[in-house]
C-alpha cells in the first residue's frame, strides 16, 4: 500500500464543523473532543460557581491520552500541538491577576486565578488571551500553570491559575492561531436553557458575529417599521392606511430583549384586538415559541386586513380603538360564525356593518369606503371566498386579461367573475381574493369592490401573501408548510425544523439571511423577526 | 557538495516518550505482571507535573485502579564519544541519486534510566509478583534486547526545500509525479504524513525502527511492598535501565541547480557551521567563500582554486593531472537546443580581461586539450554518473557539445588552468614578449623575460615560481595531488627545449 496515497483510510477524519450535531461525537482515535456531547446537569454547578465574570477568547488543548504536559510555548508543530478556540469565553475570576516585582532585574510576573465553567476541561498548557488595558497592548496573553477540579460529581467545574506569557494586539492570540482546528461560540444564554453553549463558529462572508448581524438586523428593522406616532410595528402599505399585526408585534417583544433595543421604545401591544370576540388565536408564531408541531395545526392560516372599527367593544388603555389604526390583520373567514353570533348587535349599534345576509354573513367597509360612499360607486360584488376547509377544491379556473380587465371563466366558457386588473407583478400571480364561483359552496358573502382598484396601478394585496400559494393564501407561509407536504422554502425549512426541535446550523441562517433582504418589505416584515430568532437559536 | 545538519524537533514527544512506553509494555509481559491498561510516564520529574486527561475527563481516575507510573530521566552516553555530525555510517532516509540529494539522520548514544512503580490493591499479588521478579533477577547480567519503535520529524526547512525541490523537477523535463508520488519515490518506507485533526497541516515524519537495544534491570533488588495508610493500595518499585541511539539531527546534502533551474534556499543557510575550525566542505557555501575571501586578503593575490559560484561547491573529482580549477561556471541549457553550450566570447562576464578572450579564440582547438595550451575548459554532465562531455569550437568561437545534453542533469563549465607549461607549444609566443608576459603574470606578480637571438624567454626562476604558486595555492583546499613535486631536471628540461 502506497503511503502517499490519499486514502481516507490511512488518514483522521477530518471533522467537518457544519455537521455537528449537540450528541455527535468526533469520530477519530483522539476520543478527545467533549464538546459536542450533551450537556449535562450543570444547573446546580453553574449558579455555585464564584467570581466576576469576565471574557476572553481561550485556547483548549487537544490532548490524547499519550499526549505530554507542555507549555504553550514548547511545541512548534501543529500536528502535534492543536486547539479549539473559544470566543467570547466567560471565566469566573476568583483573583485578579496580581503583579510581583522582581527589583534587582526589574522583571515582573503576573498570576491570577479563576473558576471556568463546566463545559470544558481546561489543561495545562491552555491559552487564554484576556484584556489588561494599559500600555500599547491591550490584551494580555496568559497560560493555564495549574488546574483543580471543583468536585467529585461526573460533570464538575475547574479551577485555574493562569500566569502572563506575553502580549497580543487583538483579542486573538496570533501565535496560537495557526494551531486552531476547530472554533466555538461561547453563547451564555444556553448555560441557563441547559443547551451546549459552545456552538460551532461559522465564518459566512462578511458575516462574522451572530450577534453583529442580529443588532443589525433589529435597527433595520426599526427604521423600516416602527412608526414614532403610533408606538409600534407596523405592516407595510403603498398607501397611508395604517395596518397593524397584532401577532407580530408579540412575536418581536418575545424575542428581543430589552437590553437589546438601545435607543428604540418597546413596540405596544394592542393586546385586546380580539377582546370581542372573547377568544385567543393561535399562529405560527406561537407554534415557533413553544416548539410544537400541534399548535402548527391548529393555528390560522387564512388572515385578512380588517377595519380596526370592528373592534370597538371595550374601552381599555392600549386598545385598537384609541389608537390611529385602520386595519388589523385578523383571522376573518374562520371566524365568521362566532362574528355572527355577536355581530349584528354591537357591530349594527356601531354601524360598522352595511350589510348583513340571510345566512349571517356581512359585509366590512373601512373608514375610507364610508366618506367616499355617497359617490357614484360600483356595486356589489358577490364573493365566493375559497375555505381550505372544503372537502372539494374549487374548479379551475382560468384568468383571460383584455385591457386590464381580468374575466374569470370557468370550462365551459361562462363568465363566473370579473375584476381589474389585479396582476401582482412582484410574484406574478394573480391574486384570488375576489373569484366568484358556482357549485357547492357554504359561505356567500358580499364584498364591495375596493374604490381604489381602478384607479391604483398596483394594490397590495390584502392577504399577506409572502409565500405564493397555490390556493387560498395562507398566513406567512405556504399551504405545504403547515400541512408539513411537498416542497418548502429554505427559511420554511429552518422554522420547520426549529418546530419540530431539529438542530438547525448557522450556515443556513445566513443564507436565509441573504434570500430574504432581497424581498419586498411586506415579505420582510414577516420573515426578519424569524431570522432575529434564528440567528441565535443556530448551531 | 553543500552539506548543512539541522536538528530534529519535538524528540520528548515523538522518541523518548513512545520508546518508554514500548519497553515498559515489554517488561509487563517479562515479568509476569497483569496487563494493565494504565501507564503513566511523569516527564520533567521534580516538577511535579502530572497529566490532565481529555478522555473520559467527565470520569475521575481513582488511584486506587491498578497501574503503573514510570518516572525517567536522560543521560548522554560518556563511554563513547558523541558527535552529532554525519559521519557516514548511517544509511540515508531521503535518497534521490538522480539530482544528488539526500537526507541522513544523525544519531547519539543514550541511556534512559526508568523507576517503575507498579501500583495495586492486591496486596498478596504483588508479593507474589515480586517473589517472581526477585528470582528472574538473581543473576545481576540478566538483560533483555528490545525493538523500540519512534518516529523522526523531519524539520520543516528541509520539507521546505524538498516541496522546491519537487516543484523545480516538474517545472522543466518533469515525470508528471504527485507531490505524495516524489516522496514515496524516494523516501525509504516507514515514512508518511502526520496531520492535524482538520487536515489543515501536514507534516513528513519517518517512521523508524530500533533493534537491539540492550536493557538491564537495576542492581538494587526491589523492597517489599509499601501499603499506603490513606487509601487501600500497594506499591512496589524497580529501576531499569536501557541504552539506545537517539536521532537528534538530519544532515541535508542539496543542490541548488535542478533541472536547469536555480534554486532559493536562503532558508537553508542559518544551519551553516559558523565555527572557524569547521571544515569546509561540510559546511554551507556562503561559509566557504567568506573562508575564501579571507585567503585572499591574506595572501594578498587571488586565489586560483576559486570557485566562481559561491553558492555551489561542486569540484570536478578528479581534477586532471597537472591542472588547477580556475573557474567553475554552471550553465544553464537552451532547451530548444540541447547541443548549445556557451559562446567564449561571454566568459568576459567571468572576470576574464579581452586581450585573454582573445587568446582563448585564436587559440580555441588547444583550449580543448589538456596540457596543450595554458587554459583548458571542459563541460561535466552530473547525474547519476558524472560526464565529460565531448565539445567542438565553431569558427565564431560557440563552443558545442557532440550530443545532446540532459536538461535533468547539472552542468558545469570548469575552466582549468596548466601548471605543467612544458607542454605548450612557445613558437609563436617567443616573438611576441608582451603578451608571454601578460600569460606569465596570470602565475606571478612579476616575470622576468630575457631575450635570446629572435625570441623572448621567460627566466629560469620566474618559471619555477609559476608552477610551484599554482600547485601550492589549491592544494590546501581541495584536493592533494598525488604528482606534485617537481624534479629539477623537468624544469631544466623545459629550458633547454626553449632555449
Amino acid at each position: 500500500m502506497p503511503i502517499f496515497q490519499n486514502d481516507n483510510n490511512h488518514r483522521v477524519q477530518p471533522i467537518a464543523p457544519i455537521e455537528a450535531k449537540p450528541d455527535a461525537n468526533i469520530n477519530v482515535e483522539f476520543d478527545t473532543a467533549s464538546y459536542y456531547k450533551n450537556f449535562q446537569e450543570t444547573g446546580d454547578i453553574i449558579i455555585a460557581l464564584s467570581g466576576f465574570p469576565d471574557t476572553i477568547t481561550y485556547y483548549s488543548k487537544l490532548m490524547g491520552n499519550d499526549d505530554i504536559v507542555t507549555n504553550a510555548g514548547d511545541i512548534v508543530d501543529p500536528t502535534l500541538l492543536q486547539y479549539v478556540r473559544i470566543n467570547n469565553f466567560e471565566i469566573r475570576v476568583t483573583q485578579a491577576p496580581e503583579f510581583t516585582l522582581d527589583d534587582s532585574v526589574n522583571m515582573s510576573s503576573v498570576v491570577g486565578e479563576a473558576n471556568i465553567y463546566p463545559v470544558i476541561t481546561p489543561k495545562i498548557g491552555d491559552v487564554l488571551v484576556k484584556s489588561i488595558r494599559t500600555g500599547n497592548y491591550s490584551w494580555g496573553v496568559f497560560q493555564v500553570t495549574a488546574v483543580t477540579r471543583k468536585s467529585m460529581y461526573k460533570t464538575s467545574a475547574w479551577s485555574i491559575t493562569f500566569s502572563q506569557i506575553g502580549y497580543s494586539e487583538s483579542i486573538r492570540d496570533r501565535k496560537s492561531d495557526p494551531y486552531v482546528y476547530l472554533e466555538f461560540d461561547f453563547e451564555s444564554n444556553n448555560l441557563q436553557k441547559g443547551i451546549n453553549p459552545l456552538v460551532p463558529t461559522i465564518s459566512v462572508g462578511k458575516y462574522r458575529s451572530r450577534d453583529k448581524l442580529r443588532n443589525d438586523i433589529i435597527k433595520l428593522y426599526y427604521t423600516t417599521f416602527y412608526s414614532k406616532s403610533k408606538g409600534t410595528l407596523l405592516v407595510p402599505t403603498n398607501d397611508i392606511s395604517v395596518v397593524y399585526d397584532q401577532f407580530v408585534v408579540k412575536f418581536w417583544n418575545s424575542i428581543v430583549d430589552m437590553k437589546e433595543l438601545g435607543d428604540y421604545k418597546q413596540p405596544t401591544e394592542y393586546h385586546n384586538a380580539n377582546a370581542v370576540l372573547d377568544k385567543s388565536f393561535t399562529t405560527v408564531f406561537d407554534a415557533y415559541l413553544e416548539q410544537s408541531p400541534m399548535l402548527l395545526m391548529s393555528s390560522c392560516t387564512n388572515m385578512s386586513k380588517i377595519s380596526a372599527t370592528a373592534f370597538s367593544a371595550t374601552y381599555m388603555k392600549n386598545t385598537i380603538l384609541v389608537s390611529d389604526i385602520d386595519y388589523l390583520i385578523f383571522p376573518y373567514y374562520q371566524s365568521l360564525s362566532d362574528v355572527t353570533s355577536v355581530f349584528p348587535i354591537e357591530a349594527l349599534i356601531a354601524n360598522q356593518v352595511d350589510w348583513v345576509y340571510p345566512d349571517g354573513t356581512s359585509v366590512l367597509w373601512s373608514n375610507e369606503n364610508k366618506h367616499t360612499k355617497n359617490n357614484e360607486y360600483p356595486e356589489p360584488q358577490i364573493v365566493k371566498w375559497n375555505n381550505p376547509n372544503v372537502e372539494n377544491p374549487p374548479p379551475v379556473v382560468t384568468p383571460l386579461e383584455t385591457n386590464g380587465l381580468v374575466t374569470w371563466c370557468d370550462d365551459n366558457g361562462n363568465l363566473i367573475d370579473w375584476s381589474y386588473n389585479k396582476l401582482d407583478p412582484l410574484h406574478n400571480t394573480y391574486s384570488v381574493d375576489r373569484v366568484i364561483w358556482t357549485g357547492n359552496s357554504q359561505y356567500t358573502i358580499l364584498f364591495p369592490p375596493d374604490p381604489y382598484s381602478a384607479m391604483v396601478d398596483y394594490i397590495i394585496p390584502p392577504l399577506p401573501i409572502v409565500v405564493t400559494a397555490t390556493y387560498g393564501n395562507p398566513y406567512i407561509f405556504s399551504l405545504n408548510f403547515y400541512n408539513d407536504e411537498g416542497e418548502l422554502s429554505l427559511l420554511e425549512t429552518l422554522i420547520s425544523k426549529v418546530i419540530n426541535n431539529q438542530v438547525i446550523l448557522l450556515k443556513d441562517v445566513y443564507l436565509a439571511f441573504e434570500v430574504v433582504k432581497r424581498e419586498t418589505l411586506l415579505d420582510q416584515f414577516y420573515h426578519l423577526p424569524f431570522i432575529i430568532s434564528l440567528l441565535q437559536v443556530a448551531r | 557538495m553543500p552539506k548543512i545538519t539541522v536538528p530534529v524537533l519535538h524528540i520528548t514527544n515523538t522518541i523518548i516518550e513512545p520508546i518508554i512506553k514500548s519497553v515498559v509494555q515489554e517488561l509487563m509481559f517479562i515479568t509476569n505482571m497483569n496487563p494493565i491498561k494504565d501507564i503513566i510516564i511523569l516527564q520533567r520529574v521534580g516538577k511535579n507535573i502530572q497529566k490532565q486527561y481529555e478522555k473520559n475527563a467527565e470520569a475521575l481516575r481513582l488511584e486506587t485502579e491498578e497501574h503503573i507510573r514510570v518516572e525517567y530521566s536522560l543521560a548522554s552516553d560518556n563511554t563513547v564519544m558523541d558527535i552529532s555530525k554525519d559521519t557516514g555510517d548511517f544509511l540515508p532516509i531521503f535518497s534521490n541519486q538522480k539530482l544528488g540529494i539526500d537526507l541522513t539522520p544523525i544519531f547519539a548514544n543514550k541511556i534512559l534510566s526508568l523507576t517503575i512503580t507498579y501500583k495495586s490493591q492486591n496486596y498478596e499479588n504483588l508479593l507474589a509478583w515480586l517473589h517472581n521478579f526477585r528470582r528472574l533477577t538473581i543473576w545481576s547480567s540478566y538483560s533483555n534486547i528490545h525493538t523500540v519503535r519512534y518516529e523522526l520529524n523531519i524539520p520543516e526547512d528541509v520539507s521546505k526545500y524538498l516541496y522546491d525541490v519537487y516543484t523545480a523537477t516538474e517545472a522543466i523535463s518533469g515525470y508528471g509525479d504527485t507531490y505524495e508520488a516524489f516522496l514515496e519515490k524516494y523516501f525509504v518506507k516507514g515514512a508518511g504524513y502526520r496531520l492535524n485533526i482538520a487536515d489543515t497541516v501536514r507534516k513528513i515524519v519517518v517512521g523508524m525502527m530500533q533493534t537491539n537495544c540492550i536493557g538491564v534491570f537495576s542492581d538494587m533488588p526491589p523492597e517489599l511492598p509499601n501499603t499506603s495508610l490513606d487509601l487501600p493500595i500497594s506499591d512496589v518499585s524497580f529501576g531499569y535501565t536501557l541504552n539506545f541511539v537517539q536521532p537528534t539531527a538530519v544532515s541535508l546534502r542539496y543542490q541548488l541547480y535542478i533541472h536547469n533551474q536555480t534554486l532559493d534556499v536562503k532558508y537553508l543557510y542559518q544551519y551553516a557551521d559558523k565555527l572557524m575550525h569547521a571544515d569546509p566542505l561540510s559546511g554551507s557555501l556562503t561559509y566557504t567563500a567568506e573562508i575564501m575571501k579571507k585567503a585572499e586578503t591574506l595572501y594578498g593575490i587571488p586565489f586560483p582554486g576559486r570557485v566562481f559560484n559561491e553558492t555551489d561547491s561542486w569540484i570536478p573529482t578528479p581534477i586532471p593531472i597537472r591542472h588547477t580549477v580556475d573557474k567553475i561556471i554552471p550553465i544553464q541549457l537552451n532547451l530548444e537546443d540541447l547541443r548549445e553550450v556557451i559562446n567564449l566570447n561571454d566568459l568576459s562576464q567571468f572576470d576574464y580581461p579581452d586581450w585573454l578572450i582573445t587568446e582563448f579564440l585564436e587559440n580555441s582547438n588547444n583550449l580543448l586539450i589538456l596540457l596543450k595550451w595554458f587554459f583548458n575548459i571542459s563541460l561535466y554532465e552530473i547525474g547519476e554518473k558524472t560526464t565529460l562531455v565531448k565539445m567542438i569550437v565553431d569558427s565564431n568561437g560557440n563552443l558545442i557539445s557532440t550530443f545532446d545534453l540532459n536538461s535533468r542533469c547539472r552542468h558545469y563549465l570548469v575552466v582549468f588552468k596548466n601548471y605543467r607549461l612544458d607542454a605548450i607549444d612557445f613558437s609563436q609566443l617567443q616573438l611576441n614578449p608582451q603578451l608571454l608576459k601578460k600569460l606569465f603574470e596570470l602565475y606571478v606578480p612579476n616575470v622576468n623575460l630575457i631575450t635570446i637571438g629572435n625570441g623572448t624567454f621567460v627566466t629560469e626562476d620566474s618559471l619555477l615560481e609559476c608552477m610551484s604558486q599554482a600547485q601550492n595555492s589549491f592544494r590546501p583546499f581541495y584536493y592533494y595531488e598525488d604528482d606534485g613535486v617537481y624534479s629539477n631536471k623537468l624544469i631544466a628540461n623545459f629550458i633547454t627545449k626553449t632555449k
